[in-house]
């Protein structure tokens, strides 16, 4: 509560390969109303990256006299003894980070920026780095992961995709066995021991999820088989979280769910969902059941009456409660609502989902326990058993864990209250070594959905004749409707779609080719530099369209933030339509039906457009802020590991 | 997900529970249903299971996951709870100590626990700055030391024996009433008294403490803590005696309760009893004081189950209805959402209660408002800002909180049961009709103040010069025709002048008659002669004057109501009374002077006799009196009005007023100098803007200051 407690931060300290002692950076909970003030007022002061000053001035001064160093002298440097809390004072430890510099340099001949060694530092001290996409985030986090490894403290560096993982290991793996440091990726497909292995190195990289399920599943063996379980993780002491905004933000509240299948669903619930099927079908329509103005189907006041005289004889715990009403409205859903050949198909005496936005078979995935029962019967195929939840963690939980959390985007803009008051992470902006070149070409507005995407196509058309085009959309039905207006017009278009991560990435990384047009979500190939062509950069560079309402502006600002990297020329313009998903959808909310309604009208619409936004951050955040609460509420009620 | 499965379940899943050791259980009947109270002998918790979760405490042995639980207990379906209940009983159990897992502790979530623990009660006397705890000591020892003392109460003789002394000070103090009034106005009024009261009363809470206490220990269990509760910033005593809870008779339960209120009563029966015998002395005004406080204090506080003291207790034991009024709060919410938002009803009653905890809220409820509002107002009174402050802060947690929870919880309930717009539409009808209720209805809105009915000051008996009052007096009440001597002055010096200037005037005249004086000597004569005409009209005038007449018909009222003695002197100017006639009265009244903005020129002035007649008038003259300005004489506080002066400067006004007169209608001579009540009619007005009138005046005032 006290002022200085908000200023206090976590040290670096030597005590990395800790098994036993995950500091677990948790909100106080008389604090509760803290994470409010902490969002809206003590934010702005999170202590600045000033301390840092020295530090980055000496680290210049001794980088020119390392040239000289023999190699043999240069390991040694890198290998000799420091504490690792002195890492982020001038003195040793800029002689140490200055010594990996040179490392790097000679390794791969490239001299480090003075702002990717800002970026570095910064990491180090445990702040989350906006830094312009295409300035070498890869390599800053890769001096910060060899600087911190070097001291002894064990080094989670955390990307998106595996595919990245790979790549940027790639990238440190000569560097880190120059300095005598061990690295590894770690795959989501690795077998257990392999896992084992290399997590004890002192540099791992990976991507999120498998952070986060490895944990779980340490935790899981752990409780199963006490002391003689054989853990893979060895603690969480630093992680430099590659895309922050994209795990911290954008996935915090995905619940990250190890299961289990049951043996056989339960006698007495099988039973009830039976009994709930025959009574949703007994219903009379439009008198006991009606839909709601979402698409449910809902008991009415005779319905629940109906409900009530049937339900005390049926033998379930469940059936004297309020629950039931819940249960039979689920009922009506499996009866009514999912229709076979729509959300669902017969295969094999099985029920397989059907993604309803893509259309396509997803046998892995199935309704929550009830609903999937209900379908079965209802399919009249064999009801399978429950998959048992035991464990259960969200990705802001876990990186809540890790002694340093440091993190780096290119659009943290927006989320730097959130950042500071859930994860203590102060948003320090890195500037660009070189000054923009983006070109703003504004905001069109449509009204309808199909008029839209035809001035799309011929807008990129028109901008691909000497230039490069990037087309943003949010999923892949308007990947699809974007797809079908080119093929009409005969063009060719590269479509990033259901393809794997690699292959993403090589086709973002072709993009910058002359005339060539590329449809992708923004976060197909997120990481990778679109490098242009001379002829391209020539022209004005690459040009983004973004053809649709994205959920924030910070998706917004990831798109188009693709184009004018490293000092080139570039372009962006958002054309939406009225139609767009993004603006029809979500939960009432005064402030955002409001301001839909002054766009309608072509009302400031880049005003509004803002506030919609704003208004969707807000309820994002709120919700995670919920799920945050929650989830600590009960572990800490229960207080058993 | 669906409550099929709580969605935190796997938390729990695997751990094996088994009940700690030293928890000892009693069993108890509520209202004909059994239920089961641990009680925890190391923490002196307690904790009320119901009949289907003593099924779930036996199987807590160490050996059952609760995965495996949770079978068992689905073997039995038709009885057995729901996965939530489950959840919500295990963390009950857990987080009162009572079971421990498997698992390892952590201990970091562990002392968060207590953290939490520690912030919940700091945010408890937050929310509540009126009642703080503080907790002194173990008071076991002292108990156990004295408890043979009142052995012999706790008996069937001692509990004839205490009722027996009961009804013959009851009988004693009622046959001798009118003295033990007497006596108990003079303990109240006078600063000695009020000390020693001060002093008697840490006894008299101590020795109620103690029988609780006492209560408990005759019934087996154990008060482990004492303390200081601030109520109000005044220190009260308390003592925690949740013991009570585990015993399983209700009578005993009820009788812990009721001990202290046995004891003040029993303490102040024999006190009355030996006041009457003892004289007169320190001892016997010792004994009124505890005679005061055990009856006051427990008819006021503990014995009020409206409040949270001894006698909701006792009436929650004998209702079988624990936590009353919690379930009576819960109660009025579930009401209002699902008669007024048409929400689905959460709560399950037996028969019997839904009438009980209706009634029990609503008094309870409307109770404590006015008493929290009477508290704010007197505070307020006392030192403003820091009242004002503590007001707001009292209506914010009594009136707003929970309000707010209450939308809140609506809110949520209305979208689980896919009711948002109607029931928002339903509230917004209600609460809309309330508030156009209080906004729209006109109201009667009138002002208080007091008034005197006095004569007009035409009436008034002067002293036209000065002179000794003379013998023959009319009698005060005496009829009088206008022009009437009502006395008459002596004043022999006046005589004598006259007499001297009539024969100094008779001396001129005759040197003016003879001849013999030159023009210049007859001029001066003659000048003289006209002087002395003068100056003997004004004496004869004086003279004259010492007849005092009655200025109207009507009865004499001689100042102070007898007429002035005989012999004694009176100055020129001085009032000797009135003549009291029913067309030369009027009536003249004070309010507060914010009112005077609302004065319509149809304004009536209502006023209360003395003898409960009321006559109303229409104002016919109105003022406003500021500060240090002259108020008129007949309504001051040193003549007998209501409107006090400024100590320095007599006749001057301490706060600003409005006077409003207004002419009498019939004989209100009988009424003559008396002070009564007055209301002004000011019209009609809705109670939100009657409301915020009163507000405006309140701060009004202030910025005054």
């Amino acid at each position: 509560m006290s002022g200085a407690g908000v200023l206090r931060r976590p040290v670096l300290k030597a005590f990395a390969r800790s098994r036993q002692r995950p500091v677990r950076r948790q909100i106080a909970p008389f604090h509760r109303f803290r994470l409010f003030v902490d969002e809206y007022l003590l934010w702005h002061f999170a202590p600045t990256g000033e301390r840092l000053k020295p530090l980055r001035q000496e680290i210049a001064a001794q980088t020119e006299q390392m040239e000289g160093l023999g190699d043999p002298d240069l390991v040694r440097l890198c290998r000799q003894p420091l504490r690792a809390e002195d890492l982020l004072k001038p003195g040793a430890g800029a002689e140490r980070i200055a010594a990996v510099l040179e490392v790097i340099r000679r390794e791969t001949g490239l001299r480090l920026r003075a702002n990717q060694i800002e970026c570095a530092v910064l990491l180090l001290n445990g702040d989350c780095v906006e830094l312009r996409t295409g300035e070498g985030k890869t390599l800053s986090a890769a001096l910060a992961a060899l600087a911190a490894a070097s001291v002894g403290v064990s080094t989670h560096v955390v990307t998106v995709n595996d595919y990245l993982a790979e790549r940027d290991h790639d990238l440190i793996a000569p560097l880190a066995a120059r300095i005598g440091l061990s690295s590894a990726v770690v795959l989501q497909s690795d077998a257990d021991a392999d896992k084992r292995s290399a997590y004890d190195c002192d540099i791992v990289y990976g991507t999120n999820k498998t952070f986060v399920f490895d944990h779980l599943r340490d935790k899981r063996e752990q409780h199963q088989q006490g002391e003689r379980a054989l853990l893979r993780q060895t603690g969480q002491a630093l992680a430099i979280v590659d895309e922050v905004d994209s795990v911290l933000i954008d996935d915090a509240t995905v619940p990250m769910i190890l299961s289990e299948p049951a043996e056989l669903p339960p006698e007495v619930d099988v039973v009830l969902f039976r009994n709930l099927i025959a009574f949703a079908r007994a219903l009379v329509p439009g008198q006991e059941r009606v839909l709601d103005s979402h698409g449910n189907w809902r008991l009415t006041k005779a319905g629940i009456a109906h409900l009530e005289e049937v339900a005390p004889q049926w033998r379930h715990p469940l059936a004297r409660t309020a629950d039931v009403i819940e249960l039979a409205e689920l009922a009506l859903t499996a009866t009514f609502g999912f229709l076979e050949g729509v959300a669902y198909i017969l295969r094999e005496g099985e029920v397989v989902m059907v993604d309803q936005a893509t259309g396509r078979l997803m046998p892995d995935r199935k309704w929550d326990y009830g609903l999937q029962q209900m379908i079965e019967i209802v399919a009249g195929v064999e009801v399978t058993a429950e998959t048992r939840t035991v464990g259960h963690i969200t990705q802001q939980t876990y990186f809540r864990q890790y002694r340093i959390l440091s993190g780096l985007t290119g659009t943290a803009h927006e989320c730097r209250a959130e950042f500071w008051a859930i994860f203590k992470l102060a948003v320090k902006p890195v500037a660009p070594h070189a000054p923009s070149r983006m070109v703003n070409h504004g905001l069109r507005l449509f009204r309808r959905a199909d008029a839209k995407w035809r001035a799309v196509a011929e807008r990129a058309v028109t901008m691909a004749k000497d230039r490069s085009v990037l087309i943003g959309v949010n999923d892949v039905s308007e990947t699809n409707a974007l797809v079908a207006v080119f093929q009409d017009m005969g063009r060719e278009v590269a479509v990033l779609n259901a393809l794997s991560e690699a292959q993403e990435a090589e086709l973002v990384a072709q993009a910058g080719q002359a005339g060539r047009i590329t449809i992708a979500t923004h976060l197909a190939g997120r990481g990778t530099d679109i490098a242009l062509d001379a002829e391209v950069r020539a022209a004005g560079g690459l040009h983004v369209i973004i053809a649709s309402v994205m959920a924030s502006a910070r998706l917004e600002r990831q798109l188009h933030g693709r184009a004018a990297r490293q000092g080139d020329p570039g372009s962006y313009d958002r054309m939406i339509s009225l139609e767009d998903r993004g603006l029809s959808e979500g939960a009432f909310s005064l402030l955002r039906h409001s301001v839909t309604w002054l766009l309608r009208r072509r009302i400031l619409p880049r005003f509004s457009l803002a506030k919609i936004h704003a208004d969707r951050d807000r309820r994002a955040r709120s919700l995670r802020r919920k799920t945050l609460l929650r989830e600590q509420d009960m572990r800490r009620r229960l207080g058993y590991k | 997900m669906s409550s099929l499965r709580h969605p935190d379940w796997h938390l729990l899943g695997d751990q094996r529970f088994r009940r700690r050791a030293a928890i000892e259980t009693s069993h108890q009947m509520f209202r004909g249903e059994a239920f089961v109270v641990l009680s925890d002998r190391i923490t002196g918790h307690h904790l009320r299971l119901s009949e289907r979760a003593q099924d779930l405490w036996r199987l807590f042995d160490g050996r059952l996951t609760m995965n495996e639980i949770w079978d068992r207990l689905m073997r039995r379906p038709a009885i057995a709870p729901s996965q939530g209940e489950l959840v919500d009983w295990v963390m009950q159990l857990v987080g009162a100590g009572l079971i421990l897992s498997d698992h390892a502790l952590d201990p970091v979530l562990l002392s968060e626990r207590g953290h939490k623990r520690r912030a919940q009660s700091i945010e408890q006397r937050l929310a509540s700055p009126l009642a703080i705890k503080i907790k002194l000591g173990d008071p076991r020892w002292l108990v156990r030391l004295s408890y043979p003392l009142v052995r012999p109460l706790f008996s069937r003789f001692g509990g004839v024996l205490v009722l027996a002394t009961f009804l013959l000070a009851l009988t004693l103090a009622l046959l001798n009433w009118g003295e033990v009034t007497v006596a108990a106005d003079q303990t109240l009024l006078s600063q000695s008294g009020l000390l020693m009261l001060a002093l008697a009363y840490p006894v008299m809470k101590l020795l109620h403490e103690l029988s609780h206490c006492y209560a408990l220990h005759r019934f087996g269990g154990q008060v482990r803590e004492f303390g200081v509760m601030l109520l109000l910033f005044f220190p009260v005593p308390y003592v925690e005696a949740s013991d009570a809870s585990a015993l399983p008779d209700k009578r005993a339960r009820m009788l812990v309760g009721a001990a202290g209120i046995l004891s003040e009563m029993l303490i102040s029966s024999v006190a009355l009893i030996l006041w009457l015998q003892v004289e007169p002395g320190v001892e016997r005004a010792v004994l009124f004081n505890f005679v005061l406080i055990g009856s006051v204090s427990t008819l006021l506080f503990n014995g009020n189950p409206l409040l949270k003291f001894d006698a909701y207790f006792v009436l929650s034991d004998w209702l079988e209805m624990p936590n009353l009024a919690k379930r009576a709060g819960e109660y009025l919410q579930d009401l209002y959402l699902s008669r007024v938002a048409g929400l689905r009803p959460e709560l399950n009653l037996h028969p019997g209660e839904a009438g009980i905890l209706g009634t029990y809220g609503i008094l309870s409820l409307g109770y404590r408002l006015l008493l929290t509002l009477t508290i704010a107002y007197m505070i307020s009174g006392w030192f403003f800002v820091f009242g004002v402050l503590l007001a707001i802060w009292a209506t914010l947690m009594s009136m707003i909180w929970p309000l707010a929870k209450l939308f809140r919880k609506g809110h949520r309930m209305a979208k689980t049961q896919n009711r948002t717009r109607s029931g928002w539409i339903r509230q917004a009808l209600f609460l809309g009709g309330i508030g156009a209720a209080l906004t729209l209805v006109p109201l009667p809105f009138s002002a208080k103040g007091q008034g005197r009915i006095v004569p007009l000051p035409g009436a008034e008996i002067t002293a036209a010069t000065s002179g000794v009052i003379g013998r023959d007096l009319l009698v005060d009440g005496a009829a009088a025709v206008a022009g009437q001597e009502v006395t008459r002055l002596q004043n022999p010096a006046q005589t004598a002048r006259r007499q001297a200037l009539e024969i100094n005037l008779t001396a001129l005249e005759d040197e003016l008659s003879r001849s013999g004086a030159d023009v210049a000597q007859r001029l001066r004569l003659e000048r003289e002669r006209e002087v002395a005409l003068t100056a003997l009209q004004q004496a004869s005038e004086q003279e004259a004057a010492l007849s005092i007449p009655a200025p109207l018909d009507g009865r004499i009222s001689w100042q102070g109501g007898q007429p002035p003695p005989a012999g004694s002197y009176v100055y020129r100017g001085d009032r000797l009374g009135y003549v009291i006639a029913p067309e030369a009265l009027q009536i003249s009244a004070a309010f507060p002077a914010a009112f005077s903005g609302r004065i319509t020129a149809e304004a009536q002035l209502v006023m209360l006799l003395p003898n409960g007649q009321e006559i109303r008038r229409p104002v016919d003259r109105a003022r406003v009196v500021d500060i240090g300005q002259q108020v008129p004489p007949e309504l001051l506080v040193s003549t007998g009005g209501p409107v006090p002066e400024q100590a320095d400067r007599p006749g001057m006004a301490l706060d600003s007023r409005l006077i409003l007169w207004a002419a009498p209608e019939g004989d209100l001579s009988n009424w003559a100098g008396a002070r009564v009540e007055a209301r002004v009619d000011l019209g009609q007005a809705s109670a939100f803007s009657q409301l915020l009138f009163h507000v405006e005046r309140l701060f009004l005032r202030v910025t005054r200051l």
